[in-house]
């Protein structure tokens, strides 16, 4: 990544159709100012061959300080809209950046790929905007973020001007959470080969109170609480009132790609449906045994054990 | 920036009055109609008939004969107004751009008018700024967010045009300059000028000087080189000279075997010689011609050499220059000529004599220069009379001279004169010998030749009015003239003026304030053709030669003693002085602008109570920056969120109290304690690197 970086451009140009049309033009009088030998349209021509030369160093006065930062979900879902927040800083002193595209970058095996989109009208000297796009991943598994293609048609609009800008990030694509069947919260699916450990309860002593926190389900709010507090609060039911669920993997490797996904999905979905719920979940595969317990970091870890597993890589461990 | 385009067409005085007002009309119905448009501006059926109609005229018009430019100048001039008229939505702004563009591209062609710079000026701000909006509304409609852009119109953005409209000349005044001139001339159609044309022709009948004295359209534009304009009285620049007469008209003779006229070796560009040298001192004049139908240049007397942007030169049988090809195009060139006449007594010992030239039987006398058409004898006579007792040809000729000059009268609108039994110049010979230049060169010429005279009549300009803005001479076909020009066996031929001199020239009489005003625009449009127009690569070559020149003067000037510099300095030519004191100029009020801006500015933070201003420094620091465009109640609301309790209640009276003493609902007093109040709390929170707000 590092050697195409150096290979890149510090800008790239791209005509749009109306500078095509000013191209064609500014040809058509340079040719009429050469044949005649009139002056004033070697004044025309100068002018326009001028404000091609503004066009670009207006752009770049759009481009130059620009910074970007970017926020992403704790969480990402495959095949579900993830909000990522940019913020994009311009760090001229004087200048304001007008008309900003920004495209993020994801690095794939099959080149850079936009991961989404956002624009900026304006970005005033020294000050910040914060923008963000939806990122809906297909599918499962680590992705890295290449940066950003930051572009704009400013001044203009006779061409798009555009730079790069370098901001590596790895992040987990969880996958697809699913809609489980009616029922399912208290029984094993078939298809997956998952079995309850025990009954469906929530409980009813709350064990204490944290943090609303993004991903959270609104149903694990303790709203009078939060109403006391004046802020999202959310009720921990660990501990002995909880019930226990363990959802159970398997993926023979001559299992066909489409179910291994599917299968993948439903154990997620169960995942969240039964910590959301309030239950203690443990997840048991071939190779891999996670014991039955609670909390967002118990949750990040079955998720991101789900979001990498392979059939090969369970049977072969196994 | 449509209306500017337009007027760049207007100022062509190419296109018919109704296409203007057409114009007017849609210009003012699109603007008067801009926020409900009638059905029609919005029916496709319309504006396609519209365009039909359009394009039907410009086929008329290119069928009529009229040059491809202006039937595109109607095109372009009519379809930006039904561009305009268009309120279909998604209308692109890019082509009414591009038809103001190219409005402006055939202007270019068609004229070199003063009009033209200030309309460009003012198109390229307004194309700027138009471009920018409208890129700036694209976005925002792509981003679904069309109305952000109104917020966008601020001081900044129209600063920004300005700053991009100067960058764009001053980087298009460098390309100009180094752009090559070329002129490969692959494709030479009409260009639509020489459309105003003086009347000068091979044959010219009797009284038609006066219908061109009429006309006070500009013809020349005369420099001296050495900053000495000859005087009035002595400023002649021959046209055409005439030596066939037949008492109605005046013609260039024709002679078989002889070509009527001749192409003179040299290339223009480096002079061509058009006589011998001789001792006599020189003077140099650079000239302006506006188009002249004939191509014909108009010459001092005795001129020795010329130069100027042109590859041939003709000259025919009586010494008159033509530019072949050249007539529709206002040519700059360079003469060098005597400075004086033969005296008197050089020309009392001189013989009148026809000149010899070359005929196919060996060198003859030019007789034709005393031919004669029949006359009443009573001419003869009065010649006789005239020149009774004067013993040399030249007091011969001085005496015509002198009597014709005291004895007519000048008027430019002489009564009818001649009849079947009498031609014109019988009637004013024999009458009141009231009448223009015309009348008596050609009398002299009579006169003249029925004593043996050798002489013909020429044409041209004389007087003219001194431009003291521009330092040159005007001379417009007002200043038409015609003399006489008398030969002599060694001084050749020489100049005689019989006509009164009193009413004939300009010079003498009082400018009015509209006249002067009228120099100042002519010295401006001069300097426009000199500097840009007529800008060719002799002109590229010495401008970056006097870039290089001064760069290098000025290296070896701050090298050297004070002494030195100050006579580099006094030796500096008049342009370069000139040029630095605009410069200084134009950046004096450049600065006495932003002066005037800046303390405009302060006038208006004076109205911000010292307290007011503190307890906003002291947020700033913070992080805390109110905006613009945040109202004091908004910025206020948004720092109590920022900072609760006594800092936010404390910056809430402030600008309470600020409101009410802005307001002028009550008097300026101390708020200090809310002041301090405010420092500590803010002192307390650490508010730093906080985003802005308001």
């Amino acid at each position: 990544m590092r050697k195409r970086s150096r290979l890149r451009p510090p800008r790239a140009l791209q005509a749009t159709r109306a500078g095509w049309c000013f191209i064609a033009i500014i040809i058509g009088v340079g040719f009429a100012a050469l044949n005649t030998g009139n002056n004033l349209l070697y004044l025309v021509l100068a002018l326009m061959l001028a404000f091609l030369v503004l066009s670009g160093l207006l752009s770049e006065t759009s481009l130059r300080g620009i910074r970007i930062e970017r926020s992403l979900p704790r969480e990402i879902f495959a095949a579900s809209p993830n909000r990522v927040v940019l913020c994009v800083h311009n760090g001229q002193r004087r200048n304001s950046s007008f008309a900003i595209t920004i495209e993020d970058r994801l690095d794939t095996a099959s080149g850079l790929e936009v991961a989404g989109r956002t624009f900026v009208l304006r970005v005033g000297a020294g000050s910040s905007e914060h923008r963000s796009y939806l990122f809906e991943p297909a599918r499962r598994g680590e992705i890295e973020f290449d940066g950003f293609r930051v572009s704009t048609r400013f001044p203009f609009g006779l061409f798009v001007k555009s730079r790069e800008l370098d901001l590596p990030a790895r992040a987990i694509v969880y996958p697809a959470v699913v809609r489980l069947p009616p029922g399912a919260e208290a029984v094993a699916s078939a298809t997956t080969d998952e079995e309850p450990s025990g009954a469906s309860n929530q409980g009813d002593e709350i064990a204490g109170l944290r943090e609303f926190e993004p991903g959270d389900s609104l149903l694990r709010v303790h709203w009078r609480s939060s109403a006391r507090a004046g802020r999202l609060l959310v009720g921990e039911r660990e501990g002995i009132a909880a019930a226990e669920f363990e959802v159970q993997l398997r993926l023979p490797p001559d299992t066909p790609e489409t179910l291994v996904e599917e299968r993948v999905a439903v154990a997620a979905s169960q995942v969240v449906t039964h910590l959301e719920l309030g239950r203690r979940v443990g997840l048991r595969s071939r190779t891999t045994l996670f014991a039955p317990a609670t909390g967002f970091a118990h949750r990040s870890e079955l998720l991101c054990f789900l979001a990498r597993v392979a059939p090969d890589s369970s049977e072969d461990a196994a | 920036m449509s209306l500017v385009a337009s007027g760049t067409l207007w100022a062509t005085q190419q296109l018919p009055p109704w296409i203007i007002a057409v114009q007017c009309l849609i210009f003012g119905v699109s603007f008067a109609t801009r926020h409900d448009p009638p059905a029609f501006r919005k029916s496709a059926i319309w504006l396609n008939v519209f365009m039909a109609g359009i394009t039907a005229l410009t086929i008329r018009s290119a069928l009529d004969g009229n040059p491809a430019v202006i039937s595109l100048a109607y095109f372009s001039a009519l379809s930006q107004g039904l561009q305009l008229l268009d309120a279909r939505p998604r209308k692109s702004e890019f082509v009414l751009v591009t038809l103001a563009l190219f409005q402006v591209i055939l202007a270019s062609n068609l004229t070199d008018s003063i009009l033209f710079p200030p309309l460009l000026l003012v198109f390229l701000a307004t194309v700027t700024w138009t471009l920018l909006l409208h890129t700036l509304a694209m976005e925002a409609t792509e981003a679904g967010d069309p109305a952000a852009v109104d917020a966008l119109i601020t001081p900044e953005l129209r600063r920004m045009t300005i700053v991009a409209t100067a960058g764009c000349l001053v980087l298009a005044a460098v390309l100009f300059v180094l752009f090559p001139r070329l002129e490969t001339k692959m494709f030479r159609a009409g260009s639509g000028r020489g459309l105003a044309l003086s009347g000068f022709s091979d044959r010219v009948a009797l009284g038609e000087v006066g219908k061109i004295r009429m006309d006070h359209s500009l013809v020349l534009r005369v420099e001296g080189l050495d900053d000495e304009l000859p005087s009035p009285e002595n400023a002649y620049w021959r046209g055409l000279a005439f030596d066939e007469f037949d008492g109605r008209n005046w013609s260039i003779s024709r002679a078989e075997n002889i070509a009527t006229r001749r192409a003179l070796s040299g290339v223009g560009r480096f002079g061509i010689e058009l006589r011998p040298r001789d001792e006599s001192i020189l003077v140099a004049q650079r000239i302006i011609r506006e188009p002249v139908t004939a191509g014909v240049l108009f010459v001092p007397n005795r001129v020795q050499r010329i130069e100027g942007s042109f590859q041939r030169l003709e000259r025919d049988r009586n010494g008159g220059l033509y530019l072949p090809g050249r007539g529709d195009e206002r040519i700059r060139y360079t003469i060098w000529a005597s400075a004086s006449q033969p005296s008197a007594e050089m020309l009392r010992r001189d013989r009148a004599r026809p000149p010899m030239e070359s005929s196919p039987g060996g060198k003859r006398p030019a007789l034709r220069y005393l031919q004669l058409s029949e006359l009443d004898p009573r001419v003869a006579a009065l010649a006789a009379r005239i020149v009774e007792g004067a013993e040399t040809d030249f007091d011969r000729v001085w005496r015509i001279q002198q009597s014709l000059r005291q004895n007519g009268r000048y008027t430019d609108s002489p009564p009818e004169l001649g009849d079947e039994m009498r031609t014109p110049i019988e009637a004013f010979l024999l009458g009141e010998l009231e009448g223009h230049c015309e009348y008596f060169a050609s009398a002299m010429v009579t006169l003249a030749r029925s004593q043996g005279l050798p002489s013909r009549l020429v044409n041209g300009f004389a007087g003219g009015v001194q431009n003291r803005l521009g330092g040159f001479i005007e001379v417009t076909q007002a200043d038409a003239h015609a003399w006489v020009e008398v030969h002599f066996e060694r001084a050749g031929w020489v100049r005689f003026d019989p006509t009164p001199a009193d009413l004939r020239l300009r010079a003498n009489q009082p400018l009015s304030l509209w006249a002067q005003l009228g120099q100042l625009g002519s010295a401006a449009e001069l300097w426009w053709f000199r500097r840009v127009v007529d800008f060719d690569s002799v002109d590229q070559v010495s401008a970056l030669r006097g870039l290089w020149l001064s760069w290098t003067r000025s290296r070896s000037a701050s090298a050297s003693s004070s002494n030195q510099r100050a006579r580099t300095r006094g030796s500096s030519d008049p342009t370069t002085r000139n040029a630095i004191l605009l410069l200084s100029g134009a950046l004096a009020l450049l600065a006495i602008c932003v002066v005037r801006w800046r303390r405009g500015r302060n006038i208006l933070d004076s109205k911000v109570p010292a307290y007011y201003r503190s307890a906003l420094g002291l947020l700033a620091r913070r992080g805390l920056v109110r905006t613009e465009t945040a109202s004091a109640h908004d910025f206020a609301r948004a720092v109590g969120e920022r900072l609760p309790g006594v800092g936010g209640d404390a910056f809430d009276e402030i600008t309470d109290r600020y409101l009410a003493e802005r307001f002028g609902q009550a008097e300026p007093s101390g708020i200090e304690t809310q002041l301090a109040a405010l420092e500590n709390a803010v002192n307390r929170m650490g508010l730093r690197n906080q985003p802005h707000i308001g």
